[in-house]
């Protein structure tokens, strides 16, 4: 049946390559479409008319958009899984640090000035700033050189700067005169610059400015402190590399210090790879797409010119994937956080601590700091557990002060954002794309009815759509074309809840083939990673483009984020740190 | 285990729903009607429609509103395992006494600390405030 049913889906017309030609749609710098820009036809429509071509269309746009994000504020009824101990709308088998491990990725693949969805429009300041993928940018900025207000003196007698700063944490009532540890990101005032004082005064200084390469990286406490994590761990492969080196010779410590400094960031990067590869898309992504892609050359479908294979050079992020399908790890964010073993914060709060938010409470306090078994699997610890995927967020995403309304829909939110940020951005239909995708991988789109059969696949958004009418109060209407045009992050966490045996539990085809589709392309355009060799082989080779001998050697074969926090725990020497690290 | 509580996002609009259930007046100034809720579901519906973004834990069966007169005390008493409950979140070593995010603002914008000692006298002020306050 679903496979008969390919032909159905890939009876819209599609492009191949030719559809980049054909397309009037606007875009903005740093990005692109995937699979090609979508030819007028094959583009999102909301009541038949095309947003992109129609801007005097907008407010109709907006005002289905938040009746979509009204009907998604009903609660999932979820069906119970496997995870005896879990609740039934958490999911047993991704624990939460890899929600803001996701964010992370999210920051070193993208980085805009302002929201499409708040922009209004592409063109309006939506220009991709990020031009090498996952090469962790987002941590490293422009490097000692080009970024030296997030690296810090390496020691009182070396001015060189190849270890990234760190900050003291604060206690809350007693502060110990040795001095807090060196747990949250580095953070300063800024009253001498900006003449703007948030201090309260004989009080509190406030520290408005985190010293980090992306200041996203302090979009709240949780995002901080995995930036500390791998700040620390960073660092520590840095004094392993001290350790080692031999800078008797003269100018010996000028030439150390970069050499030092490149070293430990492409061990880090290869470590950083290797998660991605081997742990993160392992649990996010469907287990027939995962098989399809995990291999150091798997074959691709979106290469942006196939003349030029899937090379990084003017590397550009696809609508498709940073406006749909990777907003899914919105959906996992919990509403409340066990963060160590005295502090249970929730999200309101924990999305509130941040430098910009919250100066005059900064730096974190022991009640924010991370015990990293309570956000990852270590030792047969049972960590906070992240949402199961489907079209709902949680409650404290709908904080007024955070995210503000900003249109006339006077709609609170990030699910709104999401949405509208989809609507405008001129990408694929989910129809079209889907038989744009059948058009090349047939077996894909073969293997999900949902997929396959247009017919299914309407009948079950409607059916979903019309379930509950008191959320949104959609019309025959609006059910009608959001059923046959859904907008693409919307679809992406319905097939997540609604493909058989994903449940919530893992993204369905589509989403996964979006996203392995950018993130294996992007680890593949590495040349240290398309040799299949083994991550401690890369470590020896990446040792030696700076030093004789492997200096790299006593770092373990890491491949999850578990082992990666083990890692960072004793080279950091935090195994008994207080607050707990572990 | 402990037992989750309500959890509302956005205060000044749940305060405002109040008003409009207690009034008859549409404090949230939009066009959607505020009838009382009968059930949790529509409590749910309604705390959509106002955007509160609350967080209900299935735990919560019904629902239950009581008016209030001017000339009659009412001590609404809390449940005593939620008592109970509360208190020994407080025994644990290192617990803080939680406070909804706008008393924040209240004190000049420091997260506001319960000193250790502080705990329990501050745990029973707030029960007994709220019992006889009137929510007014």
């Amino acid at each position: 049946m679903a496979v008969q049913n390919v032909a159905d889906a890939s009876s819209i017309r599609t492009s191949g390559l030719c559809a980049r030609d054909a397309g009037t749609a606007a875009t903005a710098p740093g990005f692109r479409h995937f699979l090609g820009t979508p030819a007028p036809s094959q583009r999102f429509r909301a009541f038949g008319i095309d947003p992109l071509s129609s801007p005097s269309h907008h407010a109709k746009l907006r005002g289905l958009m938040h009746r979509l994000s009204r009907r998604m504020d009903a609660a999932i009824k979820w069906p119970p899984h496997q995870g005896r101990s879990a609740e039934h709308w958490e999911n047993p088998f991704i624990p939460s640090g890899y929600t803001y491990l996701l964010q992370f990725i999210a920051h070193d693949l993208v980085h805009s000035a302002i929201p499409l969805s708040v922009a209004g429009g592409l063109g309006r300041g939506t220009t991709n700033a990020r031009h090498t993928p996952l090469r962790l940018e987002t941590l490293y900025g422009s490097g000692p050189v080009g970024s030296p207000h997030i690296y810090a003196l390496d020691a009182p007698n070396d001015d060189r700067r190849t270890k990234l700063r760190l900050g003291r944490m604060r206690w809350k009532e007693n502060e110990p005169a040795t001095g807090c540890p060196f747990r949250d990101i580095a953070r300063t005032r800024a009253e001498n610059v900006t003449g703007i004082d948030r201090s309260i005064a004989g009080v509190r200084v406030a520290l408005t400015e985190p010293l980090v390469a992306d200041p996203r990286n302090d979009d709240h406490a949780v995002m901080s402190q995995l930036t500390a994590l791998f700040a620390l761990l960073h660092n520590g492969l840095v004094d392993i590399i001290r350790r080692q080196e031999d800078n008797t010779r003269p100018n010996g410590r000028f030439g150390a210090a970069y050499k030092r400094f490149l070293c430990a960031r492409g061990a880090l990067t290869a470590i950083y790879h290797n998660i991605l590869r081997k742990d993160l898309m392992r649990r996010v992504i469907h287990p027939a797409i995962y098989q399809a892609y995990c291999s150091p050359n798997p074959s691709f479908i979106d290469c942006p010119d196939p003349a030029e294979g899937c090379a990084i050079g003017g590397w550009e992020i696809p609508f498709e994937f940073s406006h749909g399908a990777f907003r899914f790890g919105h959906a996992m964010v919990r509403h409340e956080y066990r963060i160590n073993d005295l502090s249970l914060h929730d999200l309101n709060n924990t999305l509130e601590k941040s430098s910009a938010n919250d100066p005059v409470n900064m730096p974190l306090d022991e009640t924010w700091m991370v015990q990293w078994s309570r956000f990852f699997e270590i030792n047969g610890s049972r960590p906070n557990l992240s949402r199961r995927i489907g079209p709902y967020l949680s409650d404290g995403l709908g904080n007024d002060q955070i995210f503000p309304a900003f249109d006339e829909t006077e709609r609170v939110g990030l699910l709104y954002r999401d949405l509208l940020g989809a609507g405008l951005a001129g990408m694929w239909s989910v129809d079209a794309l889907i038989a744009e995708i059948g058009q090349r991988r047939p077996h894909f789109v073969a293997m999900s009815r949902l997929l396959a059969d247009r017919a299914y696949r309407v009948s079950q958004l409607r059916e979903w759509l019309a379930a509950a009418p008191a959320y949104g109060a959609l019309s025959a209407a609006d059910i009608e074309t959001l059923s046959n045009d859904p907008p693409l992050p919307f679809f992406i966490l319905f097939e997540a809840m609604q493909q058989p045996h994903a449940e919530g539990l893992h993204l369905g085809p589509l989403g996964s083939i979006i996203i392995s589709e950018v993130i294996f392309g992007a680890l593949a355009s590495d040349p240290r990673l398309a040799d299949g060799s083994s991550l401690s082989e890369r470590m020896a080779g990446i040792s030696r483009e700076f030093y004789p001998a492997n200096l790299l050697q006593e770092i373990p074969d890491i491949s999850s984020m578990a082992q990666l926090v083990e890692l960072t725990s004793e080279i950091a020497e935090l195994q008994h740190a207080v607050p707990a690290f572990l | 285990m402990r037992i989750e509580r309500l959890q509302v996002t956005n205060h000044e609009r749940w305060g405002k729903l109040v008003k409009t259930w207690a009034t008859g007046t549409n404090y949230l100034e939009d066009d959607n009607s505020y009838p009382i809720p009968t059930t949790v579901d529509e409590f749910k519906e309604q705390l959509a429609k106002a955007q509160v973004f609350a967080t209900v834990p299935d735990r919560f069966k019904h629902i239950k509103f009581v008016s209030q007169e001017q000339d009659t005390i009412t001590v609404k008493l809390p449940p005593k395992v939620m008592i109970e409950d509360s208190e020994a979140l407080l025994s644990e070593p290192g617990s803080t006494y939680p406070l909804p995010p706008f008393y924040k603002r209240l004190f000049n914008g420091i997260d506001p600390v319960i000193p250790e000692e502080e705990k329990f006298k501050v745990h029973a002020e707030r029960i007994g405030d709220y019992t006889l306050s009137l929510c007014a």
